[in-house]
């Protein structure tokens, strides 16, 4: 009966309880919104430079991310750990694919003029399981086995400065890690676009080019994708265990190091800031409900003290006078809440059924809201906890009311 | 006795003043009596009736209330204490707005002494059958008259079966018509029931129906009629 009268009670000033429904739901339907739309840039953009450039796992030498140059072709993996460690990758199931990679700075030269770019050698094949979405970027390329040896992708800004085009040759010029300059003539086959993000710049080749061109063997990464992003901590923590156990050196020390794909890029950054931006919105909203329900609360036990009077003197305990009025602000807040939660959930699927897209540099980003069920529950949650919170003082100077002076006001 | 006082004071304090509503008033009351405070207003009628009812404290003095020195009762317990032992029908009724007649009649039952409520249904349509009410438990307070909202009010206090039901000026609100018939239903339901009935009223009109009348008359009291 308790639960009834409290039911009861949030309906007695219909137009009071809808306003603060209003400003509860509002509240929420803001946070999903923002969620929603965060939810989006962040997929667009960690599908963006996971999927066309990082990979989920990058494995390095030992120092790798320590050294100032990230490029130097001295802090290379040799061929025998690089072995071993692949026989290892194709044991775990949690694996996708992988692939070696070296990087380095070099001249490309047009027969006129040179400029300098930064070049990835890949492995085509191994290449596509890893990064499936680095042909989007690449203008002339539909599939990455067009990269074969012998040919070159150049990055979008070479091309222009250089006046180059797909199907012209050009001069590559490496220096290897001896000092040793060689040069080798390779075809465009495409053009890369621009991209925000660590290797948005790079030129792509064949490995076997670039070891033949450095005169090495030895490969600078082993990136790796795994069949599940949220489980990347998981199997990164997974292989640095098996790092530490089998790819030891005489000293017992690591010779490897592994980094998951939030280490390798300033994007982590961005998203840690849209989640501090995410965190003070919900920080709004708690206040937003704590005083909405407070008020309603307030008012709602000035307007019936002489009706905590009468209860209390027919007998009704401090503590059922306290949980009616508990239940009214958990009422309250449960209900705003799922009906903002419902009502942004409507507008982020009519913005993602408008496909509204935003343009930035040559990036694009498809406004397609997401917000997960857990989000949804755990804002339902919280604003009922809140609510239930708000309603403590002005229940509790409701239950501690002595029934002669409630009777009297 | 159902109520013993014993020089029981109130005093009320302002920022400057302290004023003795109460003066020393002694008083024992037997069960099952029909009794009436008169008074004008002001006179310390209500708070001789809430120290009765346990709904306030005197500032001195004792009271027993069903030999229970009730000054001793903590908050929790002086709630159980009312709950089990005392009814309230009120001036202006104070029926629940939001509770039909049924589940405000209902409230005391299942909140206050937990009784399931397969007997407490039992209970409510017995005692609105006895206060005439018995085709009304479905209306809202709103929907119904002030006589009945009163009678509502009687039920309420009558269904717990309390020893004592104070009713402090239950007529005051009520045409003389109605009044009448408050307090004869009252005085019905005291003779079925045996409970105490303690009112107050400053309408000399009505208070000729109980058993012993107390005069109220600044702080102090006075038997006017004996026992009928």
């Amino acid at each position: 009966m308790i639960i009834g009268i409290a039911w009861k009670n949030i309906f007695r000033h219909k137009k009071r309880t809808a306003l603060t429904a209003l400003i509860i739901s509002i509240g929420v339907v803001m946070v999903i919104l923002f969620s929603g739309a965060t939810a989006a840039f962040k997929k667009v953009m960690v599908g963006e430079i996971t999927d066309s450039m990082l990979g989920h796992i990058q494995v390095h030498k030992k120092g790798y991310m320590t050294n100032a140059d990230t490029q130097a072709l001295d802090m290379v993996i040799n061929t025998k750990l690089e072995k071993k460690l692949y026989s290892e990758l194709e044991k775990m199931e949690e694996i996708e694919g992988f692939t070696p990679r070296l990087k380095f700075s070099a001249m490309v030269s047009n027969y006129d003029k040179s400029i300098a770019m930064k070049i990835i050698a890949i492995q085509p094949e191994k290449e596509k399981l890893v990064s499936p979405e680095l042909t989007k970027r690449i203008n002339g390329i539909e599939d990455l086995s067009t990269l074969k040896k012998g040919t070159v992708v150049i990055s979008e800004i070479v091309a222009k400065s250089m006046k180059l085009k797909k199907g012209d040759d050009i001069v590559l010029v490496g220096t290897n890690a001896q000092g040793s300059v060689n040069g080798t003539t390779l075809k465009i086959v495409g053009i890369i676009e621009l991209a925000t993000g660590p290797e948005g710049k790079s030129g792509y080749m064949h490995l076997e080019d670039a070891k033949s061109l450095l005169r090495m063997e030895e490969v600078l990464e082993i990136a790796i994708r795994v069949k599940e992003i949220d489980e990347v901590d998981e199997i990164n923590a997974k292989i640095i265990e098996l790092i530490n156990k089998s790819f030891l050196n005489k000293e017992g020390k690591a010779t490897l190091e592994v980094h998951p794909w939030t280490k390798l890029t300033n994007f982590t950054s961005t998203i840690v800031i849209i989640d501090v931006m995410s965190v003070f919105l919900k920080i709004i909203l708690i206040f937003i409900v704590l005083f909405s329900i407070m008020n309603m609360m307030v008012m709602a036990v000035y307007e019936r003290t002489g009706e905590i009077g009468t209860i209390s003197a027919i007998g009704t305990p401090p503590a059922v006078i306290l949980e009616i009025f508990m239940w009214e602000g958990l009422f309250l807040g449960f209900l705003s809440s799922v009906a903002g939660s419902i009502v942004g959930l409507i507008v982020n699927y009519i913005i993602s059924i408008l496909n509204i897209s935003y343009e930035f540099g040559k990036s694009s980003l498809l406004l397609k809201p997401e917000v997960s069920m857990k989000e949804i529950v755990i804002t339902i949650i919280l604003i009922t906890i809140i609510s239930v919170v708000a309603t403590l003082i002005p229940a509790y100077k409701a239950s501690r009311l002595e029934p002669v002076d409630a009777l009297r006001s | 006795m159902v109520i013993e006082m014993k020089n029981v004071k109130k005093v009320y304090h302002t920022e400057e003043i302290a004023v003795e509503a109460i003066k020393g008033v002694s008083l024992d009351i037997e069960e099952g009596k029909f009794i009436s405070f008169i008074g004008p207003s002001g006179a310390g009628k209500s708070t001789l009736l809430n120290i009765i009812g346990c709904i306030d404290k005197p500032s001195s003095g004792e009271i027993k209330v069903n030999g229970i020195d009730v000054a001793k009762l903590n908050r929790k317990e002086i709630a159980k204490f009312r709950g089990d032992n005392i009814g309230f029908i009120f001036q202006s009724f104070n029926l629940m707005p939001v509770l039909t007649v049924f589940e405000n009649i209902e409230y005391p039952l299942t909140v206050v002494k937990k009784i399931p409520k397969d007997e407490a249904k039992k209970m409510v349509e017995e005692i609105l059958n006895e206060v005439g009410m018995g085709d009304q438990g479905h209306k809202f307070p709103n929907q119904i008259s002030g006589g009945q909202k009163q009678r509502v009010a009687i039920a309420r206090a009558l269904v717990t079966k309390p020893k004592i039901v104070i009713a402090d000026e239950p007529t005051a609100n009520l045409d003389s018509e109605n009044s009448y018939n408050i307090i004869k239903l009252m005085h019905k339901m005291k003779n079925k029931h045996k409970t105490t009935f303690i009112f107050s009223t400053h309408d000399y009109k009505i208070v000729k129906e109980a058993e012993i009348i107390f005069e109220v008359e600044d702080g102090m009291l006075k038997k006017r009629e004996e026992e009928k």
